[in-house]
């Protein structure tokens, strides 16, 4: 590694920064940013595939501008998240930014895109902290209060468990999920009979599970990521423990069944997409999808698919009225109204927040298939 | 002439093994004190007991009628009493004015916000101990040598800023513990005369030290330990003349 | 009953795991005096290079590449042989030349070469886990005792293969010839030498069966918890040295001992305690300091004896620098940075300038953030290198005080009075200024709350003492969610503002980082250039000749531990509000590890080292990814630091800036 290649990277890192390379008009830059390396990284980069295959799709289609991804890898890192947003904000040429894996990070970022009036269309992260906090800040996921709401709902009147343990990692999206499965449960009629919690990366939840088997529960809730569920699915098998496992859309995860293995089969999660059946609305996707990378989509390729459509749907409202700005393009995202994708209509409420509905899927043989 | 320095029944026992069993001796205040012993006598043991760098067991030690036996190491020093050691322990990393600055540490007056404002009071005490610094450096012959790193100082040098260092502490009584050693005899007898200099300012000095010759020209009494006990103490001359000492000691080196 | 019986078997079970890796930690201390931090690297690879062998292919730097897809009965084995010899290497390159160093260079090499395996794990493996196959004999049924109490045969075999080889270790130990010399040597290595003892070989010895027995926790770990993962040796590796302690360092029945224990104890605080799960490393750690306060020998130990000063690296100069080349390399830097450190009024002056001129000459906010980003972890390096600097004691817990002053000032602001009483954040902008000040304050109480009980230990006791005390503070800003929002963080913080007009822009915040830097040098500089610095330098650098010298030890240690946690508590403040959003994840012991190697790359026990640590690194980061190298294993770049620390510790152990050395006392 030369001097003078150091040299021109450094130039490269400064020009990138300083407004990059001069791009034609008519190219609109999708700023993406999630953890892309790491332990949480499948939900980023399901996102990724998702954005990328709608962005070829556009690209292909020739009607509109260009499109472009600039993927940045926060690495799940709050230090990484300040610098990042600060990038996108001083890269003239982003227009928009989407991803974000961690409800933290995007907090940290907030303040920036607010000053800088960058808008941001995120589709992981779902803590109720987000919602209304920057009038920049919009995302085309629930939050975690309407999913574990629904989850709720859904165990106690539709899969008829009356007993349940709660186990649920120590942040705020696990606890926001928790609570609110905790609130819908109860008011459904069922008890719940202790609540547990670990932290992100925990390894061991022996003791945890020991304590639940002594409860006998009907079903154990879990709200985390796959990869801490796939550990509580296993040693739970491993000590004997034989119940109704229900997750979240933090398992909705092909990693889930490779990690847990047979451990996880049957489990239920939910997401804002169905894989296992071609609509009408979501056939091309799929098709387009697997043709593209091979495997099957799930919610957060779809969500990230959404947004970059729903982007395309605002630089049209806001070419239409005037100037593409990164203002305008934020009035836009405003005026959007119920637009169709593949995760159902789009449409944000004043708190940058989307109502939708949930698919409730269950791992069979090893996969995602629709709950029934 | 009153003992500056009185050990009574000194006893230091380290897990059952006795260092130093009921030893008891006077210090003449301004005199040059020798101890001597063969190696394990317990010379080192008794240095240490005195600046509180070993436990007491047992026994008395007072400093001018004040009770100082089992003191820590720092308030022996604010006590009035300042060593050096066998191995030499100099500050490596900063220059040698510094070294010898914090031999004036107990010395020093000015709390935080003198220092933050740097006040009158925090400048004047600094530039008056930064003189008498230089003024002690000059004294043990290292005029010049003030803004020198102490590890790069050689070997002779290294033990006159000790013994410079232990001088800004202005104690009463001096500990010397080793000061010769590893020197020849043209460097020793410059030590020799640092010594008798610093008496003649009128600090008292004990002095632990193998080479007999100089012992014996140096020290007006000399304390002898053998095994942790007292084997003889006087005056030089009648200590040296013992068949004991000559049998415990003396004879062995002959 | 089955609850309890479960518990047992769990923590017996996690127990033979915690007792093999506390043996590695055991037998190296034991030998040579170090805490060899990186065992915990040692027992992931262990686990990686194990499931690599057994699997048919693997990715390995993104690449697709075949294995053996050996059986686990020989995969096994031929990992704990990889591991150990790599352990060997790692002695010879990183430990061997600081042999006779002052401990606190060891020390670090061992902490960076932790660094450079965890980083270079992920950028071979990747950072995703890998899940353990399974193999015959983890697919058995398990066994079901009582009814109720599970136990998998693979768990019988860990036990099993702990005890034999444990007791296999103990009697190499009493009845080899090799094994009774590693005795003699851990007696008095110097003796040894002089005894005619191949000390040189008794170390790579217990190196090499050091590392063997960590590979081997590492590998029974994976296997039962079905994983390995980059940064899975962590935790486990600080419960084993936890352990260790807890038996008694050095010795072997007491690293089998102390694991039981702490196992049991861990298991069982986190089964019946309230909201024990959550609290149980902390638990783990709350041993480990009442331990090192009240019994450091431990159960079955000796006191460390391990007198060797603290550690003056800067002292090192005369040892190193004039080694022909390295010398040579340095010698422009130095002069540069001689004449920085000689205090001259115009430099320093000059300096501040520059530092405020960048703020209008850069108009890119993207690079003006990471000047920030420099300013804040330049302070951040400030407050702790007097603590590791200029005083010489090793602190892992310093980002306990940085959390301190931003959860000080972000509660206040946010959950009491706006939340409480309902004060809008910027009708107080004042209070920003006087949080400075008090967010300071209370974070200097806290250094001298968790300073003292740290007095009495010296060295590696001290850092891993200190370690603990900053891994509980995260874990209770974490688990206390009532108090700190937990995870979840606090948000809106207000950004400075003066008089109502915000400070918001990353150029105004950044010129607040600067007089902020510039206020704080001003004042550290006047106490370190009194007789209180030279009271702190005189204990690194020996603490014994500054006792001699009327210097009371204990209290200028706390005084240091209080400044440290000064300069910690007002960056805090200052982070709050220049993020608006804090949350546990900025206060990791990871982060403690960058900073300290900020302070140690730029030059302990200088004014300039930090910064130009801080400098150096943070722009490194965003430079190196214009790489592609970097941009497909962004963890090289840490892999990068630590063997850039390491080489530092061996070859020129004060830092880029030493020359740059504080006069420790005014006027010439």
């Amino acid at each position: 590694m030369g001097v003078r290649k150091f040299v021109t990277a450094m130039l490269a890192t400064a020009s990138i920064a300083a407004g990059g390379v001069a791009q034609a008009d008519d190219t609109v830059t999708l700023g993406f940013t999630a953890a892309l390396s790491g332990d949480f990284a499948a939900f980023g980069e399901n996102m990724r595939r998702g954005a990328e295959l709608a962005i070829e799709q556009l690209n292909a289609d020739g009607t509109g501008p260009t499109f472009e991804l600039f993927p940045v890898d926060d690495r799940g890192e709050a230090r990484e998240g300040v610098l990042i947003a600060q990038r996108f904000c001083s890269d003239e040429d982003v227009d928009v930014v989407l991803g974000y894996s961690f409800s933290s990070i995007a907090l940290a970022a907030v303040p920036v895109y607010d000053q800088c009036g960058l808008p941001v269309l995120a589709s992981a992260v779902t803590s109720p902290d987000l919602s209304g906090a920057s009038p920049y800040f919009r995302r085309n996921i629930l939050t975690d209060a309407v999913q574990g709401a629904m989850m709720g709902t859904f165990a106690v009147e539709t899969l008829g468990d009356k007993r349940i343990y709660v186990i649920h990692q120590q942040d705020d999206y696990g606890i926001g999920v928790a609570n609110a499965f905790t609130e819908a449960a109860e008011a459904a009629g069922a008890e719940i009979l202790g609540t547990e919690n670990y932290l992100l990366g925990a390894k061991d939840f022996k003791t945890q599970i020991s304590r639940i088997r002594s409860a006998d529960p009907d079903a154990l809730f879990i709200g985390g990521f796959y990869s801490e569920a796939a550990k509580i699915a296993s040693q739970a098998q491993s000590l004997g423990v034989d119940v109704q496992l229900l997750g979240t859309d933090g398992s909705l995860n092909p990693e889930l069944v490779s990690l847990g293995g047979e451990a996880v089969e049957g489990m239920i999660v939910y997401g804002m997409f169905d894989p296992s059946v071609a609509t009408e609305d979501t056939a091309a996707f799929i098709e387009g999808y697997e043709a593209a990378h091979g495997m099957a989509p799930n919610a957060f390729s779809a969500l990230g698919y959404d947004a970059v459509m729903t982007v395309a749907e605002a630089v049209r409202i806001a070419t239409e009225a005037g100037d593409l700005t990164r203002e305008s393009l934020n009035t836009a995202f405003g005026e959007i109204d119920g637009f169709p994708g593949v995760t159902g209509p789009t449409t944000f409420d004043a708190q940058g927040d989307r109502a939708g509905s949930l698919y409730f899927l269950q791992v069979r043989d090893g996969a995602f298939a629709l709950a029934e | 002439m009153r003992p500056l320095l009185s050990i009574q029944d000194l006893t230091i026992v380290y897990g059952g093994l006795v260092a130093l069993g009921s030893v008891s001796f006077d210090v003449d205040e301004r005199a040059i004190h020798g101890v001597i012993g063969p190696n394990g006598a317990g010379k080192s043991t008794l240095v240490n007991a005195l600046t509180g760098f070993a436990p007491i067991s047992s026994g008395t030690v007072t400093l001018a009628d004040r009770h100082i036996g089992g003191i820590p190491a720092h308030a022996a020093a604010a006590a009035g009493i300042a060593r050096t050691f066998q191995n030499i322990r100099l500050f490596a990393g900063m220059t040698v004015l510094e070294n010898t600055l914090v031999g004036a540490h107990r010395h020093f007056r000015a709390r935080l916000p003198h220092l933050l404002l740097r006040a009158a009071t925090a400048r004047g005490e600094e530039k008056r101990w930064r003189e008498r610094a230089m003024g002690e450096l000059d004294f043990v012959g290292l005029t010049g040598q003030a803004q020198a790193s102490a590890g790069a100082l050689s070997y002779g040098h290294q033990r006159r800023l000790e013994i410079a260092r232990a001088l800004l502490l202005e104690p009463a009584l001096l500990l010397l513990d080793e000061p010769m050693a590893g020197m020849n005899a043209a460097e020793k007898e410059e030590i020799e005369t640092l010594i008798r200099k610093v008496r003649e300012r009128g600090v008292t000095v004990l002095i632990i030290e193998h080479d007999m010759q100089v012992m014996r020209r140096l020290c007006e009494r000399v304390t002898v330990l053998h095994h942790g006990r007292r084997l003889a103490d006087g005056a030089t001359a009648e200590v040296f003349a013992e068949t004991a000492v000559q049998e415990a000691y003396l004879g062995r080196s002959s | 009953m089955d609850f309890f019986g479960q518990l047992l078997v769990n923590a017996i079970m996690l127990g033979a795991i915690y007792s093999l890796a506390a043996i590695a930690y055991s037998l190296v201390y034991g030998v040579v005096q170090l805490v060899n931090f990186a065992f915990g690297e040692l027992f992931m690879l262990g686990a990686f290079i194990c499931i690599s062998l057994m699997l048919p292919s693997v990715r390995l730097f993104g690449l697709e590449a075949p294995m053996p897809a050996l059986p686990f009965l020989l995969a096994a084995p031929v990992s704990i042989a990889v591991v150990a010899a790599i352990g060997v290497v790692v002695e010879r390159l990183a430990y061997k030349p600081l042999r006779n160093a002052p401990r606190l260079a060891p020390l670090i090499a061992a902490i960076a070469v932790s660094v450079l395996l965890q980083s270079l794990a992920q950028s071979v493996w990747g950072a995703e886990e890998l899940s353990f196959p399974s193999f015959a004999l983890s697919d058995l049924p398990p066994i079901i005792l009582f009814d109720s109490i599970y136990v998998s045969v693979m768990e019988i075999v860990v036990l099993i293969t702990a005890l034999v080889s444990m007791l296999g270790l103990t009697l190499f130990v009493r009845r080899t010839r090799m094994g009774r010399a590693m005795t003699a040597a851990a007696e008095d290595r110097e003796a040894a030498y002089l005894v005619g003892i191949p000390v040189n070989r008794v170390i790579a010895l217990a190196f090499l069966i050091g590392s063997g027995f960590a590979a081997l926790a590492g590998v029974l770990y994976a296997q039962a918890y079905g994983f390995a993962h980059p940064t899975m040796g962590f935790l486990p590796g600080l419960k084993a040295l936890t352990a260790a302690v807890l038996g008694g360092i050095g010795s072997i029945p007491g690293a089998a001992l102390g694991g039981m224990v702490l196992a049991v104890i861990e298991t069982f605080g986190a089964g019946y305690l309230p909201n024990g799960s959550a609290y149980r490393d902390a638990i783990s750690f709350a041993i480990l300091i009442l331990l090192l306060m009240f019994r450091p020998q431990g159960l079955l130990g000796r006191p460390e004896l391990n007198d060797m000063p603290a550690g003056s690296l800067v002292g090192m100069l005369g040892q190193y620098a004039r080694a022909g080349g390295v010398g040579r390399l340095f010698a422009p830097i130095d002069r540069l940075f001689e004449r920085m450190g000689a205090g001259s009024l115009v430099l320093n002056v000059a300096l501040f300038c520059t530092a405020l001129a960048l703020a209008f000459i850069i108009t890119n906010d993207f690079w003006l953030r990471i000047l920030i980003f420099v300013v804040t972890y330049g302070l951040l390096a400030s407050g702790l290198n007097i603590v590791v600097g200029f005083t010489g004691l090793l602190d892992l817990g310093f980002v306990a005080f940085w959390a301190v002053g931003s959860y000080f000032t972000s509660i206040l602001f946010i959950l009491v009075l706006k939340n409480q009483f309902g004060v809008a954040p910027t009708d107080i902008w004042w209070l920003f200024y006087v949080n400075l000040i008090a967010g300071g304050v209370l974070a200097a109480g806290a250094g001298m709350l968790l300073g003292y009980p740290t007095l009495r230990l010296r060295g590696d006791y001290l850092a891993i003492m200190t370690l603990g005390f900053g891994e509980i503070v995260r874990i209770v800003a974490t688990n206390w969610i009532d108090l700190t929002r937990g995870p979840m963080g606090i948000r809106g913080i207000p950004t400075p503002s003066l008089f109502g007009y915000p400070l918001n822009d990353p150029r105004h915040l950044y010129l607040v980082g600067v007089l902020l830097a510039a206020a704080l040098l001003f004042l550290l500089s006047r106490v370190v250039r009194s007789y209180v610095g030279r009271a702190w330098v005189a204990i690194r650098e020996n603490e014994s000749a500054a006792e001699a010298m009327g210097v009371h030890t204990a209290r200028y240690k706390l005084y240091a531990y209080a400044s440290g946690g000064f300069f910690g508590g007002v960056v805090g403040v200052f982070f709050a509000h220049s993020q608006q959003y804090i949350s546990p994840l900025s206060f990791t012991l990871f982060e403690n590890i960058l900073i300290l190697m900020l302070v140690v790359l730029g030059g302990l026990g200088t004014f300039i080292g930090p910064f130009v640590g801080a400098l150096f690194w943070i722009v490194f980061l965003q430079v190196a990814q214009g790489f592609s190298l970097f941009q497909a294993m962004p963890e090289l770049r840490y892999a990068l630091l630590g063997a850039l620390l390491v080489a530092l510790m061996v070859f020129r152990p004060q830092g880029l800036s030493a020359r740059a050395r504080v006069p420790l006392s005014i006027e010439k």
